[in-house]
């Protein structure tokens, strides 16, 4: 089941639906406003300032405190006991909660000040540290679970037990396509991460909401998207003729039976006729130059690496898809963290930030918005034996450090604070709904208006929470 | 005297007249039951209460006539009134003949004869509601009437399309005098729908005398005190407010009785108050309004992409992709034109568009966002743009311009970011300093 959104077979039950479907009797008596952009009705609610979103999603949970969250207090207590003070009788994994001995761990790594805001950056990240005059640091991030897929599951359904729609299916669902022949919400995996912890399919899930508002998994290769190619001597218009026939007989169906998946089906089948073009075009990387390679790394060049998938990522923005959702896993360091982490940062360090440089070059950073972070963050203390040179850090949900970037939020600024242990939020603290909450804001929509009846309730994505976080937005 | 006693005895005709329709109802719900319950025992009961029904209708019909004799009352509505009146007294009379002797009638004859009498009665009693309470008393508040926007007053894009009679005087006069001043119920021969026939006057004159609002009988019929016989509005009606008394002071004497004055003249307590009583909507709202849906479609159906940003503007973000753009920009462009005030994002990037069909996109005027990158666009064109005053973002990546040429962007005020990436401006020239220090954001490659 991990694996069902994969390939063009189950594109006829993926993406958006085509208005022209829909509508095909009578396309002139169409009077919504919104329904020309294929979203609801009503939406946007207000002005937005983002049109497309990146969200790199850094699965494991990657450490903030040898990353972003500078605590240069930590080298002194290097070594010694958490303060029970601190940890408050929090409840721990129980990966560590039998640990007799919770000793302050600071960062093996050596942090600057960067940029005209004078960002702390760890040396992992040397590449990112060049751009964090474009960033917006929020480093009070909360969460509620602890352990990784209810953690991941809730960053993106809202919910932690699974059955809800991704934030991506909810915004195909509010606001629709802008292109018609690609995919509003599309998903890349590295293939060049550590797989230590598993990712499925219903991250990227419809929940309850109408099937074509899933998003479409490319697969991490060299064909993004199987069987695009027609048979031989089979050209595209015995294909279209083919489809023209195929969709007479699925609305003889419809007509009989007035399932709703029918019409969406017929859509899919649409859907895939025009991706037969434009994803060759789209994943056609002949055109990039040296210089775009060398920019993003010699990776990029191997596709499904997650710097070609940074690049691809790019290019899906270009032609106006909607929301783009990449995942790198790795991040889980509970032991040998010096090493994981270098390891995992080398690997996406470069390309993200060439991806930042790229959209700004390009001006799309002015109405895309970018995602940078995991799932929770890492225990200040050490898990497992502290050496002096090796350490593991433990899930931490009490606080860690997310970025955004792009359209409508402050550009070098950092919001939010912990204590000098890293360990709890002293000021401004966001928590996984807030963050919701000032994503769909962004793109015009207020997240409690947002909303789909099902089992007799409205459901949405922020549950009953969320605060737009006003700090961050300009 | 006599004209008293009239009035009096005739004002009991809306009490009475539910007499005859509660009896005329009954006696057919009866007969019904009768045919359809076969309980021919109580024939003589339909025969009874028509007999009363008739009765009752013919003083009804009586008082009906004194009523309409004691004045204010006229019109087509009164003569429907009247005739349908008696034709219920009437039909009434002869269905209770018919009923009593019903053997000797056909079967189908009595049912017409009944169908009629209740047809009758509702329209009498229609037109009667009509009259004491206002045409559109019983359909105003009905969904999709279209009636209830009218009684919130006309939409307005901005305060100062407000004129005073229209929109502050006669909604006042709607709700306070016209259930009795208006066509078909011209008391004391009023008539208040509009300007004209407000001045006209009434029996006793003019009310309205312009520049002198204490001499006008329209002040101070509503000044007197409440108990006084010439008050008005009169019968318990709701009297207006001191701000209402006010406005139409105002306007008859500083404002000449003026209908086309507009309301910024008068005073600030005045307009503060008149203000939320408005449907003012705002220019943008009225965009928003106004969108030609159809037309978007169609641009749809040319390859456009169109996205509304905002319902409650109407703003667009409008994409022309390059592979449908390719060599028509230009003739693509000019379909835009309808609905160029609605375009607050475009997007031309890589169609081609030239220098020539910049002065088109320079009527854009609401444009924040324009992406018109890797295009053969020079410094010719690009003084076009200048003018666009509500311009944010302009990207000319990839364009022939130089710095002599950008040196008209200066002009808009609203600019915060410019894309010059692989053009030939350079980043330490003058021109690119001076305006980043004046908070442009100018980006080159990276």
């Amino acid at each position: 089941m991990t694996k069902t959104s994969l390939g063009i077979g189950s594109l006829a039950l993926g993406t958006l639906m085509g208005m022209e479907k829909i509508f095909a009797a009578n396309p002139e008596t169409l009077p919504m406003l919104s329904e020309s952009a294929n979203g609801l009705e009503g939406l946007p609610h207000f002005m937005p300032k983002a049109k497309r979103i990146i969200y790199l999603f850094q699965a494991g949970g990657p450490s903030q405190l040898d990353l972003y969250d500078y605590k240069p207090k930590l080298v002194d207590l290097h070594g010694q006991e958490l303060p029970a003070s601190v940890r408050d009788g929090q409840r721990l994994t129980g990966m560590s909660a039998d640990q007799s001995s919770f000793p302050m761990t600071s960062s093996a790594f050596k942090f600057s000040q960067y940029g005209q805001s004078r960002t702390w950056v760890s040396e992992l990240m040397p590449h990112t540290a060049e751009i964090v005059d474009e960033l917006c640091f929020i480093k009070s991030m909360q969460t509620s679970q602890i352990n990784h897929d209810p953690a991941i599951t809730f960053f993106q359904t809202g919910h932690q037990l699974p059955g809800r729609p991704s934030m991506g299916a909810w915004l195909s669902y509010g606001l629709g396509s802008d292109n018609q022949n690609l995919p509003s919400f599309i998903v890349l995996v590295s293939k060049d991460a550590v797989q230590d912890q598993p990712l499925y399919s219903r991250l990227w899930g419809n929940g309850f909401l109408p099937s074509q508002y899933q998003g479409i998994q490319f697969r991490s290769g060299k064909d993004p998207v199987l069987y695009l190619g027609n048979p031989e001597n089979y050209d595209g218009e015995d294909r279209r003729e083919m489809l023209d026939y195929l969709k007479s007989l699925n609305e003889v169906q419809f007509d009989t039976y007035g399932d709703p998946e029918i019409s969406a089906r017929i859509a899919q089948y649409e859907m895939a006729f025009r991706m037969q073009t434009s994803v060759p075009d789209v994943t056609d990387m002949s055109k990039e130059p040296d210089w775009v390679y060398e920019m993003y790394g010699e990776e990029s060049r191997d596709p499904g690496t997650y710097a070609a998938n940074c690049l691809l990522a790019r290019k899906l923005i270009e032609q106006d898809v909607k929301f783009v959702q990449l995942y790198h896993q790795g991040w889980d360091h509970h032991g040998n963290l010096p090493n994981g982490i270098k390891n995992q940062c080398e690997k996406t360090d470069q390309a993200t930030a060439a991806l930042i440089k790229d959209l700004k070059q390009r001006g799309l950073l002015e109405d895309t918005l970018v995602v940078w972070g995991g799932e929770f963050g890492r225990t200040v203390y050490s898990q497992g034996t502290l050496s002096p040179d090796n350490y593991g850090r433990d899930h931490h949900p009490r606080s860690f450090t997310k970025w955004m970037c792009g359209a409508g939020v402050k550009p070098g600024f950092t919001y939010g604070e912990t204590d000098d242990f890293g360990y709890n939020v002293v000021k401004d603290p966001v928590h996984v709904h807030d963050l919701q909450a000032t994503i769909l804001h962004l793109f015009g929509i207020d997240h409690e208006r947002l909303t789909y009846k099902h089992q007799g309730r409205r459901f949405r994505l922020t549950d009953v929470e969320g605060h737009v976080v006003k700090g961050i937005l300009t | 005297m006599t004209q008293d006693i009239i009035t009096f005895i005739g004002r009991f005709h809306p009490l009475w007249v539910h007499l005859p329709i509660g009896f005329l109802i009954i006696a057919v719900l009866l007969k019904g039951y009768v045919v359809l319950g076969k309980r021919p025992v109580l024939q003589e009961a339909v025969s009874f209460a028509l007999l009363v029904g008739a009765i009752s209708a013919l003083v009804a019909a009586l008082l009906g006539f004194l009523l309409s004799r004691s004045g204010g009352y006229e019109g087509d509505l009164l003569d429907i009134h009247l005739i349908a009146g008696w034709s219920t007294v009437l039909l009434a009379g002869i269905a209770w003949w018919v009923n009593k002797n019903e053997d000797r009638i056909p079967i189908k004859l009595n049912y017409s004869i009944l169908g009629c009498l209740i047809l009758t009665l509702s329209i009498t009693g229609h037109f009667g509601g009509s009259l004491t309470h206002g045409e559109d008393y019983l359909t105003a508040y009905a969904p999709f009437s279209g009636m209830q926007d009218e009684s919130k007053g006309r939409v307005l894009a901005t305060i100062e399309e407000a004129e005073v009679f229209t929109d502050v005087i006669q909604p006042v006069l709607r709700s306070k005098c016209q259930s009795c001043h208006r066509p078909g119920k011209s008391k004391g021969e009023l008539n208040m729908v509009s300007f004209e026939t407000l001045l006209k006057g009434g029996e006793n004159g003019p009310v309205i005398i312009s520049l002198d609002g204490e001499k006008s009988e329209l002040i101070r019929r509503v000044m007197l005190p409440e108990d006084h016989d010439d008050f008005m509005p009169s019968e318990g009606k709701k009297p207006l407010t001191e701000e209402e008394i006010q406005w139409i002071t105002w306007w008859i004497e500083k404002g000449n009785a003026d209908p086309k004055i507009s309301i910024l003249e008068a005073d600030e307590d005045l307009i503060e108050w008149a203000k939320p009583r408005l449907n003012i909507l705002g220019v943008e709202k009225m965009l928003a309004v106004s969108i030609d849906t159809v037309h978007l479609r169609s641009l749809e159906k040319i390859g456009f992409r169109v996205r509304v940003l905002s319902q409650e503007t109407g703003a667009l973000d409008i994409v022309l992709p390059s592979e449908v753009a390719t060599g028509q920009v230009s003739e693509l462009l000019k379909t835009l034109l309808p609905i160029k005030d609605h375009i607050y994002w475009l997007s031309l990037a890589e169609t081609g568009i030239q220098d020539s069909d910049l002065s088109l996109i320079a009527q854009f005027s609401n444009i924040q966002r324009l992406r018109i990158e890797n295009n053969p666009i020079s410094n010719a064109g690009i003084s076009a743009l200048k003018n666009l005053s509500r311009l944010e973002v302009l990207n000319l990546n990839g364009t022939k311009v130089s710095s002599s040429g950008l040196e008209a962007l200066a002009e808009i005020k609203s600019l915060r970011s410019l894309f010059l990436w692989n053009t030939t401006v350079n980043p330490h020239d003058e021109w690119v300093i001076k305006i980043s220090s004046e908070k442009v954001k100018v980006v080159f490659g990276a």
